[in-house]
């Protein structure tokens, strides 16, 4: 911990003065300026790594891959020193900008829009609950210097013919693409941090420890080539658009082979060696079982991504209310047979059993976390990872689609019904009217299904990051 | 003209009539009872009741009670009923062809019993066409679809016509077909839209690459761009030849014209039916 000069207390970093500050006496001192007396004291004689409160004494059980804790009993923000020089030390750091009132609120307005959340999503003692972590991200730098060459093509007509010219495209080319960022993380999965990016890179500090003052932290558990060709493919793909939109070569189209390698060869690209930094999120999680839901704010920007999941009892209200309007607008243009109206029902059945197999797809790509390149290392660190950014299967093993059953078998089943009444062809229109109910019960079934995966999706297995204790305050 | 002549044709005339007895006047009661076809003319508005039973579903009293009821349409146009128990056609095309054969493109409505599809089907044409569309005609057959479908022709018709009178009265008819379609339909619409909007509404968008790039530093200069040509193909490909192309569209173009016209370009109306 921080000791305070004046008073002794814990120094943290404050967001608003972007100062280190002691609660007590509130003297505000440069996080470049101050040192630490103690650190706490590693103890890895258990199969738990346990350190030792350099103010109480008392114990910090602390996850592998962390670098900042709180103590339990007397609520220090302890940095584990030990883990940051023996890791490797982070070279960069982006410093909290938005407050915790600044999270709650843009979490808050966020939430408005999420119509159909659970209520209790929405409660202030949920939404109290949120933590200050850096999370540990690799940052590539991409540069490509020199003499380019790049093979292109223009086609016209003369006459009867067609003429197709070829080209070279060369030039002196010097770009440069700093600070590309992935996060590495293995507990921090791909598709949440994707969807906090980007972090504004040019606000980006020198790394001193004391920077962690008052939040948690972790350290890359994944290792630093995982995202370097996404890097490397990013900047390939920028260079080649503003080149092909130069002036010079207006009209001409690139032939030269557009894979990474070919491109990294012709556009002389090198990636610099990655460095180490930490970007801030705020943290919150929502417990159901065993299972939690994750909501994450940007602590740079304050973009949110929460899982939400769908509240089905506020689903079908909304979905009653909702028909209400599109009833009257129906009325207003149009009037439907009962034939029109069966043949409608079963195209829409039709529609909901093609997106249940699209969801089931993603579902499943998911579940398996089979997009989160971080985790994938993490369970087998040993093997190669693909290069490419979605390494999913494209398609499901039929084992796994039978998992899906109840949620097909509403879809199909409408299907089938509809069919059924235009074979037989009755005059009645009760018959018609049975059959478009029978549809409208199986579309319901289908998304009844989709919505109770996609609730277990929204939430996830309990990882790492359940963080106890610490500073309310920060 | 010549005597001879003049004899021959006012016998013929007289034969016709006797061949052909379907199309009459009914000035009276008794009349009304008695024959298959009625004409019977409005002397204020001039438009027409026909009534021509060729299926002899009705009986004479019923016919006689139709076409009172009938009457009260000639305030807005021509009104006909048509029962047939042979057609080798379908009965929205029969219906169009024999409304423009009798009553050209004049205002007014029919009624067809179709007793070899099993369908009825009601055509409109001009202004009274502009309040019985075919949604209105869709929504009457289906109200009384069910008359029909228990033989009593009578009460199906009758009710048609009550409920096109009530119409162009500007009186409001019952329509359940259409809103059960509709509630129907606005219920499964709703169920997958609101799916569509809650997975919206929580979820949030992944950055483009324009918007990483953005918030990087990054640096890009291209000096000396220079193009030099390496080679050339050609492949002979000549344009579509475009002469024979548009002759042959001219000509589909103008068949088409020539057997619209034949058919119904004229016809303005339209209408629905229901099976029973």
């Amino acid at each position: 911990m921080y000791k305070c000069p004046n008073c002794g207390g814990n120094l943290k970093f404050d967001i608003a003065t972007q100062q280190l500050k002691c609660d007590y006496c509130l003297t505000q001192k440069d996080p470049y300026e101050v040192t630490k007396e103690k650190d706490a004291e590693e103890n890895t004689l258990f199969d738990v790594t346990v350190f030792t409160c350099p103010q109480c004494g008392g114990e910090i059980i602390s996850t592998d891959t962390s670098v900042a804790e709180f103590c339990s009993f007397c609520g220090a923000s302890t940095i584990l020193g030990s883990r940051i020089s023996r890791e490797k030390r982070p070279s960069y750091i982006i410093p909290f900008q938005q407050t915790k009132e600044a999270c709650k609120q843009a979490y808050i307005t966020k939430m408005r829009r999420a119509l159909f959340a659970p209520s209790e999503l929405k409660h202030q003692k949920y939404i109290d609950g949120f933590r200050g972590i850096y999370i540990p991200y690799w940052t590539y730098t991409i540069s490509q210097k020199g003499t380019i060459h790049i093979n292109g093509s223009k086609s016209y007509r003369r006459g009867n013919y067609l003429y197709t010219d070829q080209y070279d495209l060369s030039g002196e080319l010097d770009a440069c693409y700093y600070d590309l960022s992935y996060d590495a993380s293995s507990s921090f999965s791909d598709n949440i941090s994707e969807k906090i990016a980007p972090y504004d890179v040019k606000g980006t500090k020198r790394f001193t420890p004391s920077f962690l003052s008052g939040f948690y932290a972790d350290t890359a558990d994944v290792d630093s080539c995982l995202y370097q060709n996404d890097a490397i493919k990013l900047a390939n793909s920028t260079s080649l658009n503003a080149i092909m939109r130069e002036n010079a070569f207006k009209g001409i189209t690139v032939t030269s082979k557009k894979n990474d390698f070919s491109l990294s060869s012709s556009l002389n690209t090198i990636c610099n060696p990655p460095e180490r930094t930490l970007y801030p999120v705020w943290f919150m999680s929502y417990r159901k079982g065993d299972r939690v839901a994750y909501a994450t704010v940007n602590g740079q920007t304050g973009k949110v991504a929460a899982d939400i999941p769908i509240d089905i009892r506020k689903y079908l209200l909304g979905s009653g209310l909702l028909a209400l309007p599109i009833f009257l607008l129906l009325n207003l243009f149009f009037t439907f047979k009962p034939t029109a109206t069966l043949v409608f029902s079963l195209l829409l059945a039709a529609f909901t059993f093609l997106v249940y197999l699209l969801e089931i797809k993603q579902i499943y790509h998911r579940d398996m976390r089979t997009d989160d390149r971080g985790y994938q290392f993490r369970q087998s660190p040993n093997e190669p990872q693909s290069k490419s950014r979605n390494t999913a299967p494209e398609s499901i093993p039929s084992t796994e689609l039978l998992k899906y059953g109840i949620g097909f078998s509403g879809s199909l089943a409408a299907i089938m019904i509809a069919i059924l009444i235009f074979v037989i062809n009755p005059v009645s229109d009760l018959w018609y009217y049975g059959g478009a109910i029978a549809a409208f019960a199986g579309i319901l079934v289908t998304v009844m299904a989709i919505i109770q995966k996609y609730n277990i999706l929204a939430t996830r297995k309990l990882p790492q990051f359940e963080r106890k204790g610490g500073d309310d305050r920060a | 003209m010549p005597r001879p002549i003049r004899q021959i044709l006012i016998l013929l005339l007289l034969i016709s009539g006797l061949c052909f007895p379907l199309t009459v006047r009914a000035e009276s009661e008794e009349d009304l009872q008695n024959v298959a076809s009625i004409l019977w003319e409005n002397p204020e508005t001039g438009f027409h009741v026909l009534l021509e039973d060729d299926a002899q579903l009705l009986s004479p009293e019923a016919r006689a009670r139709l076409a009172e009821e009938m009457q009260q349409i000639t305030a807005y146009g021509n009104v006909a009923f048509k029962s047939i128990s042979y057609n080798s056609y379908s009965a929205s095309f029969y219906a169009s062809e024999f409304y423009y054969d009798t009553f050209g493109s004049s205002s007014g409505t029919l009624f067809l019993i179709d007793m070899d599809n099993r369908e009825i089907y009601i055509y409109s044409d001009g202004a009274v066409y502009k309040t019985i569309t075919d949604s209105y005609a869709n929504t009457i057959t289906d109200n009384v679809y069910r008359y029909a479908s228990q033989e009593e022709y009578y009460t199906c018709a009758s009710e048609a016509y009550q409920q096109i009178h009530a119409l162009l009265e500007g009186r409001k008819i019952a329509q359940p077909m259409k809103y059960i379609s509709n509630a129907l339909l606005a219920l499964i619409l709703a169920a997958l839209i609101n799916y569509f909007l809650a997975k919206q509404l929580s979820g949030s968008a992944k950055p483009s690459s324009s918007e990483v790039l953005s918030a990087i530093s990054t640096k890009y200069v291209l000096s000396n761009p220079r193009i030099r040509q390496t080679g050339q193909s050609k492949v002979y490909c000549p344009s579509s030849s475009s002469g024979g192309h548009s002759s042959g569209g001219s000509h589909r173009s103008g068949s088409h014209r020539s057997s619209s016209h034949r058919s119904s370009s004229h016809r303005s109306g339209g209408g629905g039916g229901h099976r029973f």
